[in-house]
C-alpha cells in the first residue's frame, strides 16, 4: 500500500492530479466512493462563459479571467499556470484519445436541449455551430431512444441552417434501447455498421450535407463508427450531446481511467472518515474499512457538497468535516431554508491559500493537503460555465505543489 | 451511513435505498442492461421498486436477470447497495413467490457434485463434456451447453496436503481453499501453500467447506443457512491457531467478509471476527510481503493479460494482484478494461441466461484478441474458466505466476 499520494475522489480534478503526478515522478492512489458523474458531462470542456458583446481583448483564453473575483480558484492558480494547464490538458495524449480541438476563443457547441454553449475544447465530431451554418442538415433519431430530444435541438439551430429534417431510423439490435449507455453498447457490438448505415443512408435526403447522430455511436469504437457512416453517406457526420447518461463523459472517464491505472491504482468503496495529523502535516486518512492508509501528501478532489467533500448538517450547518477546514458560501455558513441549499450546492467550497492548502477552523495551516475542483469555493461552475476548467487547472496546479513540497 | 464497513446488516442494506438520488450512474455502467431491455437495470430493480417490495409480495422476474456483479454498488456515489438490495429480492426467505429451478438446486452445490464427480473423475470429465450430454443437459435440465464447465482433478489437493509437514517455528495462516479449489483447481490451492510455505508460515488448510454463494446469489437462503453456519463454525476452529484466513477465491472471500451479515445476518461475535481476519490472498501478501517478493522476483517470459474480477471492486481493495505482479522485473503486463466477463458465478450457465453472458463478456474477449496473451491471469475460478473457453487461451490464478517468478 505504498504511495506518495493519496487522492480522495474519482472526478476530473483527482484523474487529472494523478496523471501529473505519475509525470512528475510520483505515485498516487485513487480512493473513490463511487465511479465520478461523468455521465452528466457533455465531453466538451467549458472554461469560463463570456458575453459575446465584450470587447475583443476578454475574447481569448486565459485573459478573461481577469475580470473574476480575487479569491475565484483561476485568480488563486494564477493566469499563467491556467493557460499551462489547460495546454497541458489538451497537448495530452488522454486529449489525443478523444482528439479534442481546442480554439483561441470559445466556439460554440450545442445541449441537449438545443442551447447555445460556449465551450473552449470538443471531442472528436462533437457538433460546432460554424459547422452547421447554412447547411442542410439531417438529424438521426434511434426509434425507442428516450434521452434524444431532436425536436428541441432542430428547433433551436433552424435559424442557422438552411433546411433542417428529423430522420427515424431502427436501432442496431433488436433490443430497443431507450437510454444511451445500452445504445452505445449496441453500436460497439454491431458486426457490420456499414450495412447498417447503407439501409440508413437511403432515407436521407440528397440535399443533406451535414448528418447529426446523439452521440452515442459507441462507447469504444466510436472514432471507427463515425467514420464508416461518413464513408456510406459522403457526408460530413457529428455528434450532438444526449440528456444523462453522456456517452462522450464516459469516454472521457474511460480514457483517463486508463491512463490513471497505468501505474497507479483505484479503489472504489472507499469512504474517507478521518484524518490522523501531526505537527500541521496529514499522516494517514482511516476508511470506512477502518484502514490506515499512509501517504506523503493528500488531495481532496471529492467534489463539493452533492460527491461527499462538503456536508449539509441536519442543521443546516454547512461543514468540511475530515480537515474542519473554513467554509465560504456567500458570506453564508449555514443553509436555513430549503432554497438556499440549491445555492449552496452550487457555491459552497472550503477557503484556501493560494497552494490550494485548506484553511482550518483552527488557522493551523497544514502542510500535505490539498483541495481541487468542486471543493474549492468562490466560483459556480453553472453560473460561469467553467466545470472542467477548473478542475483542470486545480488537480494539475495540485499536482505540482505537491511534487514541490516532496522535493523540498 | 455507511454500508461499506464491514458486516452491514439486511436492514442496513435495505435501508440505503433512501440514499438513492436517481442520477441513474448504476444503470449506465450496468454490463446486464446495456445488453439486453429484458432487465430493467439496477436503479429500477434495486431501490425503486424496494419501496413496493415492503409493502406486498411482489411477482417479479427481474432481479433473477441480475448477475450479482457488483458494479452498480461500486459506482454508487451514495453508498446504496444495489446489488444487496436486488440479491434481498431474490431470496426464498424474503419471497413467498420464490421458485428455484432444478438446475439452479444443482449449480447452487459445487462442492456435492465435486464429491460425486470426484470419485471418478476421468468418467466424470467425460460425461461432462461429451456433446450428447450437453445436449442432453441442456434440452432437460436448462443447463446451456456452452456453460464452461470445470474438470474434476480428483483427490490432487487432498493428496498434496498429506504431505505438508507442519514446523512449531513458523507462524500459522489459515487457507480456505472453497469447493472450487478442493475439487476443480487443485493448482491453484497448491500453489498457496508452496508459496505460503516458502514466505514462512504453517498453511492450516479448511477443505470440504462451501460458503454458499451461489445458494445465496440465487435466492436459496434456506439452504444456505446451515451451511454458512457450518463454516463459521469451522473457521472459527481454525482461528484459535492464527489470526489470518486467506482465500484465493475473490468471490468466496466477499461472502465471509460481508455477504453472511448483508443476507443472513450473521453478526454474532464469531462471524465478526472471520469477516475481519478474512482477507484476499494477494490482498495479505501486499501489505506483509512486498519488500521481500520485490528483492526476490525474476522476469518472466510471457505476454501477461489480467482482468480483476467484478467482485473484487466491491472488496474495495483496488487490485492488489496487479501491484504484486509490477514487481516482477520486465513484467509485460496488459489490463483488462472490461467490468465483468458475464458469466457472474453460475449465471450463465443456466440455458437463456449464456447468451447474455456472452455478450456481456464480448468487450473483455475483444480486448484478449486486441492483446494476444501468452496467458490470462484472474482471480476468481469461475471467470478464469469462462475466459479460457471463449479464448482458448491459459488462464491462471495471480499467485501462479507470482510463484513461478520466485522459481519455488
Amino acid at each position: 500500500m505504498n504511495t506518495d499520494v493519496i487522492i480522495v475522489g474519482a472526478e476530473l480534478d483527482a484523474f487529472i492530479a494523478s496523471i501529473r503526478l505519475q509525470e512528475l515522478g510520483y505515485t498516487s492512489r485513487v480512493l473513490a466512493n463511487g465511479q465520478g458523474s461523468y455521465l452528466y458531462s457533455s465531453g466538451n470542456i467549458k472554461v469560463l462563459d463570456f458575453k459575446e458583446n465584450n470587447n475583443s481583448d476578454n475574447k481569448t483564453f486565459p485573459f478573461f479571467i481577469e475580470g473574476l473575483p480575487s479569491a475565484h480558484p483561476y485568480k488563486l492558480i494564477g493566469k499563467d499556470n491556467v493557460k499551462q494547464a489547460i495546454e497541458w490538458f489538451f497537448n495530452h495524449q488522454i486529449s489525443n484519445k478523444l482528439r479534442y480541438e481546442y480554439f483561441e476563443t470559445n466556439t460554440f457547441t450545442i445541449s441537449p436541449i438545443g442551447l447555445k454553449i460556449p465551450s473552449y475544447g470538443l471531442y472528436f465530431n462533437q457538433i460546432n455551430f460554424e459547422n452547421i451554418y447554412n447547411k442542410d442538415i439531417t438529424i438521426i433519431k434511434f426509434q425507442n431512444q428516450k434521452d434524444f430530444h431532436a425536436e428541441l435541438i432542430a428547433q433551436s439551430i433552424k435559424q442557422y441552417v438552411n433546411t433542417i429534417e428529423i430522420l427515424n431510423v431502427v436501432q442496431p439490435d433488436t433490443n430497443q434501447h431507450s437510454d444511451s449507455s445500452s445504445l452505445a453498447i449496441s453500436f460497439d457490438n454491431l458486426s457490420s455498421p456499414d450495412n447498417y448505415f447503407f439501409n440508413i443512408n437511403k432515407k436521407i435526403n440528397k440535399k443533406t450535407s451535414v448528418v447529426i447522430f446523439p452521440a452515442v455511436l459507441g462507447l469504444n469504437k466510436y472514432m471507427e463508427i463515425i467514420r464508416c457512416a461518413e464513408k456510406t453517406f459522403s457526408k460530413k457526420c457529428f455528434e450532438a450531446p444526449t440528456l444523462p447518461p453522456s456517452i462522450p463523459g464516459i469516454r472521457l472517464n474511460k480514457i483517463l481511467e486508463r491512463e490513471v491505472l497505468k501505474k497507479n491504482y483505484i479503489h472504489r468503496g472507499s469512504h474517507i472518515l478521518k484524518a490522523n495529523i501531526e505537527n500541521n502535516k496529514c499522516l494517514s486518512v482511516v476508511d470506512n474499512f477502518k484502514r490506515i492508509i499512509k501517504a506523503r501528501a493528500f488531495i481532496f478532489a471529492n467534489g463539493g457538497i452533492l460527491m461527499g467533500g462538503i456536508k449539509v448538517k441536519s442543521n443546516g450547518e454547512i461543514v468540511e468535516e475530515i480537515f474542519d477546514s473554513k467554509i465560504q458560501n456567500n458570506n453564508h455558513t449555514k443553509c436555513e431554508k430549503s432554497y438556499e441549499t440549491l445555492n449552496a450546492l452550487q457555491t459552497s467550497g472550503v477557503l484556501t491559500d493560494n497552494k490550494l492548502k485548506p484553511i482550518s477552523n483552527s488557522n493551523n495551516q497544514l502542510e500535505n493537503v490539498f483541495f481541487t475542483g468542486r471543493n474549492l469555493s468562490n466560483w459556480n461552475p453553472s453560473l460561469e460555465l467553467s466545470g472542467e476548467g477548473v478542475s483542470i487547472a486545480s488537480g494539475w496546479y495540485s499536482a505540482n505543489n505537491i511534487s514541490s513540497y516532496l522535493h523540498d | 451511513m455507511i454500508i461499506n464497513s464491514y458486516q452491514p446488516t439486511s436492514e442496513d442494506i435495505l435501508k440505503s435505498m433512501d440514499n438513492c438520488t436517481k442520477c441513474g450512474i448504476c444503470n449506465s455502467y450496468c454490463p446486464v442492461s446495456n445488453v439486453t431491455n429484458q432487465f430493467p437495470g439496477p436503479k429500477y430493480s434495486g431501490p425503486q421498486t424496494q419501496r413496493f417490495r415492503s409493502l406486498e409480495d411482489l411477482v417479479e422476474i427481474s432481479p433473477e436477470l441480475c448477475n450479482g456483479c457488483g458494479v452498480c454498488t461500486s459506482v454508487c456515489p451514495n453508498e446504496v447497495a444495489i446489488t444487496d438490495i436486488i440479491t434481498h429480492a431474490k431470496s426464498n426467505l424474503n419471497n413467498k413467490n420464490k421458485k428455484i429451478s432444478f438446475v439452479q438446486t444443482l449449480l447452487n452445490r459445487p462442492d456435492t457434485i465435486g464429491k460425486l464427480g470426484n470419485i471418478f473423475p476421468a468418467l466424470s470429465n467425460f460425461i461432462l463434456h461429451n456433446s450428447f450430454f450437453r445436449y442432453f443437459a441442456s434440452q432437460f435440465f436448462h443447463l446451456d451447453s456452452n456453460a464452461p464447465l470445470p474438470n474434476f482433478h480428483g483427490k490432487k489437493f487432498k493428496k498434496f496436503l498429506e504431505k505438508i509437514k507442519i514446523d512449531s517455528n513458523k507462524k500459522n495462516i489459515i487457507y480456505f481453499s472453497g469447493c472450487a479449489v478442493d475439487n476443480y483447481d487443485s493448482e491453484v490451492g497448491i500453489a498457496v501453500i508452496k508459496l505460503m510455505s516458502n514466505l514462512g508460515y504453517n498453511v492450516i488448510t479448511n477443505t470440504d467447506l462451501c460458503c454458499s454463494l451461489p445458494m445465496l446469489s440465487s435466492g436459496e437462503w434456506d439452504a444456505a443457512i446451515n451451511r454458512s453456519k457450518k463454516l463459521i463454525k469451522s473457521l472459527s476452529r481454525s482461528l484459535d491457531l492464527a489470526e489470518i484466513i486467506i482465500s484465493t477465491s475473490t468471490s468466496c472471500s466477499l461472502t465471509i467478509k460481508k455477504k453472511y451479515s448483508a443476507y443472513l445476518n450473521f453478526t454474532d461475535p464469531k462471524s465478526a471476527q472471520i469477516s475481519q481476519s478474512t482477507k484476499d490472498i494477494c490482498e495479505y501478501i501486499l501489505e506483509k510481503h512486498t519488500d521481500l517478493l520485490a528483492k526476490r522476483m525474476k522476469p518472466i517470459d510471457k505476454k501477461i493479460f489480467y482482468h480483476g474480477p467484478c467482485q473484487l471492486r466491491s472488496h474495495g481493495i483496488g487490485q492488489p494482484a496487479v501491484e504484486l505482479l509490477r514487481l516482477i522485473p520486465k513484467i509485460s503486463l496488459s489490463l483488462s478494461e472490461a467490468d465483468c466477463c458475464g458469466i457472474g458465478g453460475t449465471y450463465g450457465y443456466v440455458k437463456g441466461r449464456n447468451e447474455i453472458s456472452e455478450l456481456i463478456g464480448r468487450s473483455l474477449s475483444e480486448q484478449i484478441k486486441f492483446h494476444k496473451p501468452d496467458v490470462i491471469l484472474c482471480d476468481s475460478e469461475t471467470c478464469r474458466w469462462n475466459i479460457e473457453k471463449n479464448s482458448g487461451i491459459k488462464t491462471l490464478h495471480p499467485i501462479q505466476i507470482i510463484l513461478e517468478s520466485l522459481n519455488v
